[in-house]
C-alpha cells in the first residue's frame, strides 16, 4: 500500500527504484503489515520521504513574485532546518525535479543563519523548538513556509504537514493577499485537508 | 387533348419536384454532413477539453496523494450527463480514482493506450496527467456519442422538410406552370381545329414575348404559308381540271372532225366508185356507137346506100369526139384536184368572152330553137385566167341550152356586185332543180338528171367549174325554182375597166392549107408502134400528093431510117418499144445531120406539163392523140415551109 503510494508520490523512477529499494528494506525490517507512517514515529525515513517528494511539488502550486523568482535559470532554494538527515531526503526527492523550471537546491539552514535567498522553508518537527523563531524571521519575506507542528499555522506558517488516517496529509493557511506576496494556487487548496483563514 | 395537357402538365410537375427535391436533398446532405462534422469535431474537443480540464483538476491530488478529492472531482461530472464515465489513473496505471454515471459500467481497471476514439456510441479518452516535472497518471472519460442518434433525427428533419418543400413547390409550380403550359395547349387546340376542321384560316393567339411567343408565330406563319399553298393548289387543281375538260373536249371535236373526215372520205370514195362505174358506162355508150357503126360500114355484104355511110361515119365521129370531150374533162377535173391547173390571172373583157362563147353556144342553141338573150354595150372587166373563164361560161351556157326545154331562153346577165366584184348569171328556162338536188349539185361525179337518160353529160362539168371558179377567187352558186328554170351564177374580182372595143383577135382553126407548090416531093417519116393509128397517118398524110411517106415501127428503126433518109418531117409517137419518142428526139436533136429536122410530137400523153417539157425539149409540135386531122396537116405544112430553104440550101 506504501509502496503504490510511493509510486504516486516520486517523481523520477531511478528515484523511484532507489527509494522503494530502501523501503522494501525496511518493510522486510518491520513486521508484516504495521510499516505505517505515523505522527508518532517522525524518525522513520518513510514518512519524510514522503514529505521530501511533497516538498519538492508545492513550489509548482504557489506563485512568488517576479523580482524573488524572476527570469533566468536561478535554482530554487528549498531551506530545510534542524536534520541534515531531512535534507539529504529531500536533495534526493529532488534530484530530477524542476520548479517553475528551475532546478531545486536544497540546504540545511542552522539556527541563526538567514533565510535571504530562501524559496521554501522547510522547519521540521525536530526544531520545533525553534519554530516562532523561523516564523517571525521568514514572516515578512516571500517564503512559502512549511511547518509539521500543531501550532504551526497558528504561528504563522503557510502549510503544515498533519498525519490523517496514516496518510500526509497537509492544512494550508494562505497568506493574507495584502500582506505576503505569495499566492496559494487553489488546486493546492483543493487537495489540501484544510484550509484555515490566514489570520491577521 | 386531354392526354397531352396530362402528360405537358405531368412533365413539368415531374421536373420541377425532381428539382426541387435534388436541391433540397443535396442542401441537406451537405448541411447535415456539415454538421455532423461538426459535431464530431467540436464534441471530441469538447471531451478532450473535458479530458484535459479532469488532467489539470485533478493533478495536485495526484501529486499529493488524495484520491478522495479526486473522486469529489470526478464527481462533479454528474452536471455533464453526457459524460458516462471518467477515472483517474495513477503514474504506474493503478485506478486512482473512478466516477460512473447511473447504471453504467465502471472504467476499467487498467487504462487503454492513450488517444481519443469512438465506438458503439460512446467516446473514448484516455490522455496523460503531466506537470511540469513529467507525467503524474492518466484520465480516462467515456462520454455519449451521439452522431447516429443525430444522423437519424436529421433524416426524418430532411424527410419532413423536403415532403413540405415538394408539396410546397408542387402547389407553386401548378401555379406557376400554367403560365408555360396555357400557351403551348393553346397552340396545340388550334392545331387540333386546323388538322380535324381544314380550316387554316384560324390562327393561335400570342400571349407572351417569349419562346412560346415565338413558336405562337412560327406556327401562324406556317398555317399563313400552309392556307396559301393549299388556295394555290386548289387554283392548279381547278385550271388543271378546266384544261382537261379543254383537252377532252378538243379530243371529242377532233375525234368527231375525224369521224366526219373519214365519213366524207368513205362518201367520196364511194362517189368515186360510182363515178368510175359512171364513166366506164359512159365511156361504153359512144364506143358502142363507133364499134357498132363501124362493124355496119366494115361489111360488106349488107347493101348500104352511100348516104347511109355517110351517116355512119358521122355517128362514129359524133361518138368518138363525145368520147374526147369525156377523157378531156376527166384530165381537167384530175389537174384541178390535184392542185396542178396553172392560171394566170388577168384583167378579163367580159364582153370578149361572151362574145366566143355565144360563137360556139349559138349552133347548138339554134338547132334546138333556144334563144339567147346576152347583154350588150358591157364595159365590165374582171381578174381572171381568160381560157378558164370562158371554160366556165361555156360550160354553164352549154349545161342550160341542154337542160333547157325546146324552144326556150338563156339569159345572161353581168352587173358589178358588192364590194368590188362582177356577177355573171346564166339563167334557163328548163325544169328547175329540187331543193335537195340543188344541195347535190356541187358535189364531185353527181350526175344530175342522169336517171332520166335525156341528156349526155359527164356529171364532171359543175364540179370542174366550182374548181376554177374558187381557183380564180369567185364564188359559184345557183338558184332554182321547179317547172320555172334556174339561174347559175358566179362572182369574180372586179378589175379596172379595160378600153371598150380592144377585142382580142382569136385564132381561128387552121384550115387545110393550100398544097405547096408543086413539083417537089417532100418525105415524112412516121414512127408509130400502134398499126391502126400508122393506117390512120397513112390515110392522112397518103392524101397529099407532096408528100412521100416512110415509116417505123419502133423508135431504134425509125432512127435508123431518119439517119439513113433524112426526111423532111419526122411524126414521132412517144410510148414506143425500145426507145421513147423524147429519147429519139434528143438523138436526133444532139446528131448534126439531122438537127434540123423539125420533129412533131403525135402522143397520148395529154398532160400540160407534157405539152410545155415536151415544147421545150425542141419538138416543133406537140399534138395529142385523138389526132386532129386538120392540126396533124397544118403541123406538117408548118413544118415544110420552115424547112424549106434550109432543104434548099442544103440539097442545092
Amino acid at each position: 500500500m506504501w509502496a503504490r503510494r510511493l509510486a504516486v508520490l516520486t517523481p523520477a523512477r531511478r528515484k523511484l527504484w532507489r527509494a522503494l529499494g530502501a523501503v522494501l528494506l525496511v518493510a522486510a525490517w518491520t513486521a508484516g503489515s504495521c510499516i505505517e507512517v505515523s505522527a508518532q514515529s517522525p524518525g522513520k525515513p518513510a514518512e519524510y520521504q514522503i514529505k521530501a517528494a511533497f516538498l519538492c511539488k508545492f513550489g509548482n502550486y504557489v506563485q512568488w513574485p517576479p523580482e524573488v523568482l524572476g527570469g533566468g535559470s536561478d535554482p530554487f532554494v528549498i531551506a530545510v532546518t534542524g536534520d541534515d538527515r531531512i535534507t539529504e531526503e529531500v536533495s534526493r526527492a529532488s534530484a530530477g525535479l524542476l520548479v517553475e523550471g528551475r532546478p531545486i537546491v536544497v540546504r540545511t539552514l542552522r539556527r541563526g543563519d538567514p533565510i535571504a535567498g530562501v524559496h521554501l522553508l522547510f522547519v521540521a518537527r525536530s526544531d520545533d523548538r525553534n519554530l516562532r523563531e523561523w516564523l517571525t524571521a521568514a514572516r515578512p519575506l516571500p517564503v512559502l513556509t512549511v511547518t509539521e507542528s500543531d501550532q504551526g499555522l497558528a504561528l504563522g506558517s503557510i502549510i503544515n504537514f498533519v498525519v490523517a488516517d496514516n496518510k500526509v496529509r497537509f492544512d494550508v493557511a494562505p497568506p493574507p493577499s495584502d500582506r505576503a506576496a505569495l499566492k496559494v494556487d487553489s488546486r493546492l487548496l483543493g487537495v489540501a485537508r484544510k484550509v484555515v483563514s490566514p489570520t491577521s | 387533348m386531354r392526354a397531352l395537357r396530362t402528360s405537358l402538365r405531368h412533365k413539368l410537375l415531374v421536373t420541377m419536384l425532381l428539382a426541387t427535391s435534388v436541391a433540397v436533398l443535396v442542401a441537406l446532405a451537405a448541411m447535415i454532413g456539415y454538421d455532423l462534422r461538426a459535431y464530431h469535431q467540436s464534441w471530441l474537443a469538447d471531451v478532450d477539453a473535458q479530458g484535459e480540464l479532469l488532467g489539470r483538476t485533478t493533478a495536485a491530488a495526484l501529486t499529493f496523494d488524495d484520491p478522495k478529492t479526486a473522486r469529489d472531482n470526478l464527481a462533479l461530472l454528474r452536471f455533464q450527463p453526457k459524460v458516462r464515465a471518467a477515472a483517474i489513473y495513477d503514474k504506474s496505471g493503478r485506478l486512482f480514482a473512478s466516477y460512473a454515471a447511473n447504471a453504467e459500467p465502471e472504467p476499467p481497471a487498467e487504462p487503454a493506450g492513450d488517444g481519443l476514439r469512438t465506438e458503439a456510441g460512446s467516446v473514448l479518452l484516455v490522455k496523460p496527467i503531466v506537470d511540469p516535472s513529467g507525467r503524474l497518471g492518466t484520465v480516462y472519460v467515456r462520454a455519449q456519442y451521439e452522431l447516429y442518434d443525430r444522423l437519424a433525427s436529421y433524416a426524418g428533419i430532411a424527410l419532413l422538410v423536403g415532403l413540405l418543400a415538394m408539396g410546397a413547390a408542387l402547389v407553386v409550380s401548378n401555379r406557376l406552370q400554367r403560365a408555360v403550359t396555357q400557351p403551348i395547349l393553346d397552340i396545340s387546340a388550334v392545331a387540333r381545329d386546323v388538322v380535324q376542321q381544314r380550316n387554316y384560316a384560324q390562327r393561335a393567339t400570342r400571349t407572351s414575348d417569349d419562346e412560346v411567343g415565338a413558336l405562337t408565330d412560327a406556327f401562324n406563319n406556317m398555317l399563313s404559308e400552309i392556307e396559301r399553298r393549299t388556295h394555290e393548289l386548289e387554283a392548279l387543281n381547278a385550271r388543271a381540271s378546266q384544261l382537261n375538260e379543254d383537252l377532252e373536249r378538243r379530243v371529242h371535236e377532233r375525234t368527231k372532225q375525224l369521224e366526219e373526215a373519214t365519213d366524207s372520205a368513205q362518201k367520196a370514195n364511194r362517189a368515186k366508185s360510182e363515178f368510175l362505174a359512171n364513166m366506164s358506162h359512159e365511156l361504153r355508150t359512144p364506143l358502142n356507137a363507133v364499134i357498132g357503126f363501124g362493124q355496119l360500114l366494115k361489111a360488106s355484104d349488107v347493101a348500104v346506100s352511100v348516104e347511109k355511110r355517110r351517116e355512119f361515119a358521122e355517128h362514129v365521129v359524133a361518138a368518138g369526139r363525145h368520147l374526147l370531150t369525156l377523157i378531156d374533162e376527166i384530165l381537167n377535173l384530175a389537174q384541178i384536184e390535184s392542185g396542178k391547173v396553172s392560171l394566170s390571172l388577168e384583167p378579163v373583157q367580159i364582153a370578149d368572152v361572151l362574145a366566143d362563147c355565144r360563137t360556139m353556144i349559138g349552133p347548138m342553141a339554134q338547132s334546138r330553137g333556144i334563144r339567147l338573150d346576152f347583154p350588150s354595150g358591157l364595159g365590165l372587166a374582171a381578174v381572171a385566167d381568160r381560157t378558164r373563164l370562158k371554160q366556165v361560161l361555156l360550160n354553164l351556157l352549154s349545161n342550160a341550152v341542154k337542160y333547157n326545154r325546146d324552144n326556150g331562153a338563156v339569159t345572161v346577165t353581168c352587173t358589178p356586185h358588192a364590194s368590188a366584184r362582177i356577177r355573171i348569171s346564166v339563167q334557163d328556162t328548163g325544169a328547175g332543180l329540187q331543193a335537195t338536188e340543188v344541195d347535190a349539185l356541187f358535189q364531185p361525179f353527181n350526175r344530175l338528171g342522169r336517171e332520166l337518160g335525156s341528156e349526155e353529160g359527164t356529171g364532171i362539168g359543175l364540179v370542174v367549174t366550182k374548181r376554177l371558179v374558187e381557183a380564180m377567187g369567185g364564188q359559184i352558186g345557183v338558184q332554182s325554182e321547179p317547172g320555172v328554170g334556174s339561174v347559175f351564177w358566179f362572182e369574180l374580182a372586179a378589175s379596172v375597166p379595160a378600153q371598150p372595143g380592144l377585142s382580142v383577135e382569136h385564132t381561128r382553126p387552121a384550115m387545110l392549107d393550100a398544097p405547096h407548090a408543086a413539083g417537089r416531093i417532100a418525105t415524112v417519116l412516121c414512127v408509130e408502134d400502134n398499126p391502126a393509128n400508122m393506117e390512120l397517118l397513112r390515110q392522112v398524110l397518103g392524101q397529099r400528093p407532096d408528100l412521100r411517106l416512110l415509116t417505123a415501127a419502133d423508135g431504134r428503126a425509125g432512127l435508123q431510117m431518119a439517119f439513113e433518109h433524112r426526111p423532111d418531117v419526122i411524126v414521132l409517137d412517144n410510148n414506143m418499144p425500145n426507145l421513147t419518142g423524147s429519147e429519139a428526139q434528143a438523138v436526133l436533136r444532139n446528131d448534126p445531120r439531122t438537127s434540123a429536122i423539125p420533129v412533131i410530137a403525135l402522143t397520148a400523153n395529154a398532160m400540160p406539163g407534157a405539152i410545155a417539157s415536151g415544147l421545150t425539149a425542141g419538138f416543133f409540135r406537140y399534138l395529142t392523140k385523138p389526132v386532129d386531122i386538120r392540126q396533124l396537116l397544118s403541123a406538117v405544112s408548118d413544118a415544110l415551109s420552115s424547112r424549106r430553104p434550109d432543104e434548099r440550101d442544103r440539097t442545092r
